[in-house]
């Protein structure tokens, strides 16, 4: 993959935000991907590195590309999450944390401020798997049931709990993952 | 990452800002970046993320 950015300041910005270091891209990418195809969609990331990404996700490749330059918010929202975890990394229990529960709270003050837009497709919502395809997988979520693009589903079978993320399944989940999730999300 | 509001630092106080999103105000945690009056800044539920 062609590195557009320099990564030696990674992390640093003229800003003074430093970034703390993702250890496990995977999961990070599994949920940031696909928003972004609004970052696409903003002119702000190619569609080509966004495919690169997705690929390097649905093929387990190495991620070696910064995306925490990428995906700028999220990655510096998960690092004032691990920050006030006591964490010195962005690892699997922050990343969670930020996409199932900090975006719930996110919504929740953001309304306070623009409370004409709805953005409840931005959230993280848990599922059960009804049925498996080749390309998408059914469903059912609180927002009903829908197909579910099966790029980074592996070695999921129907009833599985998983967390789906716009048209993505992310991840098979487990059942506290669901509690935390469907708190606060009416179905 | 679309939940995110650019809005104008007014002012910076012990790592709390005043931000203005187009005529509504909020206050903002501002203790993990350098941000002065008059920075156009984005905000993720009430934290300053990036100066613009």
């Amino acid at each position: 993959m062609k590195k557009m950015l320099d990564v030696k300041k990674l992390g640093n910005d003229f800003d003074g935000f430093k970034t703390l270091p993702i250890s496990d891209r995977e999961l990070f990418l599994r949920y940031a991907v696909p928003c972004g195809e609004v970052l696409v969609r903003r002119g702000e990331v190619r569609e080509e590195l966004l495919r690169n990404l997705n690929d390097s996700v649905k093929n387990k490749g190495n991620i070696d590309y910064p995306i925490e330059d990428v995906f700028k918010v999220a990655s510096r929202m998960c690092t004032i999450v691990a920050k006030r975890m006591g964490k010195n990394e962005i690892d699997p229990e922050v990343i969670r944390r930020y996409f199932m529960v900090e975006h719930e709270n996110a919504i929740l003050w953001r309304k306070q401020i623009r409370p004409e837009l709805k953005l409840e497709e931005c959230l993280v919502y848990p599922g059960r798997v009804l049925k498996m395809g080749t390309e998408n997988m059914l469903v059912k979520t609180p927002l009903g049931e829908k197909l579910y693009r099966n790029d980074f589903a592996r070695d999921l079978k129907p009833k599985d709990w998983v967390s789906v993320h716009y048209d993505y399944v992310a991840e098979r989940i487990n059942h506290g993952h669901v509690v935390r999730m469907a708190k606060g999300k009416k179905a | 990452m679309c939940l995110a509001l650019t809005g104008r630092v007014m002012n910076v106080t012990k790592g709390k800002a005043l931000v203005d999103f187009d005529g509504i105000r909020s206050e903002a945690n501002a203790e993990f970046i350098k941000i002065k009056k008059g920075d156009s800044v984005l905000v993720f539920n009430g934290f300053v993320i990036e100066r613009l």
